[in-house]
């Protein structure tokens, strides 16, 4: 009676086999434990009016990062007003002679736009390029909590520019100001970073 | 000899006590780079300790954190961070540190952030020098000092006053320095730079600069990227190179020679010595290196359209 063995080369294809084996186990159950290690994304998704700030045009940027210093500058001022009262903000003349960015018209205000500014109701601050078809509009609601900072680009011919131009600097025009109208016209909100109050 | 035993252990816990009531009346807040302390040492006047997290000396583009470290956090009360990208070392000590009493003050959480710049810069990813813009500097100021008054309500007022004092000198300042370049075509202007800190401050003088040499935050160039570099500033027709003081700069001379580019030299602000007067002077300093680099720039561009 003869016995017989099976003996394997010993040209390591089955240490191959077992390592292929423990390296597909260690994918597969890394692959599917992917899913429970990620970031979750926090706070809601932006509306079709609202525009992240990490999104914007370096132009505007650049204007949204003095409209939000100047939305600080403006609650500082208020809070160390001596009148201490509610309704009153400061006029384009106060921030221009504070030299306060963009109300200033300094070279920087000369090279964005040039924009003519209105406090057109109180504590809402309106910006229209005198080119406005090249220049957006800007918009700085410092009244809201949290305060606002909405844009509009190619407003038309200009007859807006004629009636802000047309209004005394130092008083109200007092339009009613709400975010539906704003959204209905077509303004954009940057949403972020953190705003005021 | 008990009696001795007893007075001296009535002395130090007295000693003790006495030092909890400074720290209670006097709060210790921390900062993690030099601009921090400049601004934190105006807002609080002499109504608190500042306390820099790491001694001066260290680079904050490569510093690894200490058990030090972990030590002087213990003794804050708050900590103003820069939180984007160039003070992470503080942020894993902080974490660490596992103090939940502890005020952390994000310094940018107002700041509207510009993208990364370079050749290798993640999706994302931001530029964490608004310590080096004057507008963005403010903002930092104003949202420091909200925090603060926030936690501290009896120095509220005087917080932001101080504030408000840094700020109006942030903005004679600006103000200046636009006046100087009121004549100034500032369309004619390209500059490259080689750390991608500038952007904040270029941004507000309607600089654009295409060209940052660094393919990453403190990050060296490769031989190819640097000479994709020149190629850009050649093919751009770039005058003016701004480079860093207190960083290496091996690559500067290669690109002015290959380039005929003019070098000027800023100050990063986060090198040295902790003192409360660095911002405003190293500010100063960089606006009369900018304004030096526009005219000249501006000349050159001249020259060339002559031409």
């Amino acid at each position: 009676m003869s016995v017989q063995q099976v003996i394997h080369a010993a040209n390591g294809v089955r240490e191959m086999r077992w390592v292929a084996l423990v390296i597909t186990l260690l994918v597969a159950i890394g692959a599917g434990l992917l899913p429970f290690h990620q970031a979750q994304q926090q706070g809601r998704s932006l509306a079709s009016h609202e525009v992240d700030v990490n999104q914007l045009d370096p132009n505007i940027n650049a204007m949204v990062s003095e409209l939000r210093l100047a939305d600080m500058e403006i609650q500082l001022l208020k809070a160390a007003s001596v009148s201490g009262s509610a309704e009153h903000w400061p006029s384009i003349a106060q921030l221009e002679a504070m030299w306060l960015s963009p109300f200033v018209r300094d070279k920087g205000w000369l090279d964005k736009g040039q924009h003519q500014w209105q406090q057109i109701s109180p504590g809402v601050y309106q910006g229209i390029s005198l080119s406005a078809q090249t220049y957006p509009q800007y918009l700085l609601n410092v009244s809201a909590t949290p305060s606002q900072i909405w844009f509009r680009g190619n407003i038309g011919h200009g007859h807006e520019e004629a009636d802000i131009k047309a209004k005394s600097a130092s008083s109200y025009i007092n339009v009613a100001i709400n975010d539906n109208l704003l959204i209905k016209q077509g303004w954009q909100q940057v949403m972020g970073p953190r705003a005021t109050k | 000899m008990k009696q001795i035993y007893l007075c001296l252990l009535f002395w130090f816990s007295l000693l003790l006590h006495s030092n909890g009531a400074i720290a209670k009346d006097k709060p210790t807040i921390g900062i993690t780079l030099q601009p921090y302390y400049s601004y934190v040492s105006a807002i609080v006047g002499d109504t608190a300790e500042v306390l820099p997290l790491v001694v001066a000396g260290f680079n904050p583009h490569n510093y690894q954190p200490q058990p030090e470290d972990l030590a002087r956090v213990q003794k804050m009360d708050a900590i103003v961070v820069n939180g984007i990208g160039h003070d992470d070392f503080a942020l894993k000590v902080i974490k660490a540190a596992q103090r939940s009493d502890l005020l952390v003050i994000d310094a940018n959480a107002s700041v509207p952030l510009l993208s990364a710049r370079g050749q290798s810069v993640g999706q994302g990813a931001v530029n964490p020098h608004t310590f080096m813009g004057l507008s963005a500097t403010m903002t930092q100021v104003y949202e420091i000092a909200n925090q603060l008054a926030a936690f501290y309500p009896s120095n509220a007022s005087l917080y932001r006053q101080n504030a408000r004092h840094y700020g109006q000198q942030l903005r004679t300042m600006k103000y200046q320095a636009m006046q100087a370049l009121a004549q100034v075509d500032m369309q004619t202007i390209k500059v490259a730079t080689t750390h991608d800190a500038y952007g904040y401050l270029l941004q507000e003088f309607g600089i654009d600069a295409p060209a940052v040499i660094e393919p990453a935050h403190g990050v060296a160039p490769s031989a190819s990227q640097l000479q994709d570099t020149i190629n850009q500033i050649r093919s751009s027709g770039i005058d003016v190179l701004f480079y860093e003081l207190d960083m290496p700069n091996r690559f500067v001379t290669t690109i002015e020679q290959a380039t005929g580019v003019k070098l000027f030299r800023f100050s990063h602000m986060t090198h040295g010595d902790y003192e409360p007067e660095k911002v405003m002077l190293e500010m100063q300093s960089n606006i009369n290196t900018l304004i030096k680099a526009i005219h000249y720039a501006n000349a050159s561009a001249q020259k060339e359209a002559v031409q």
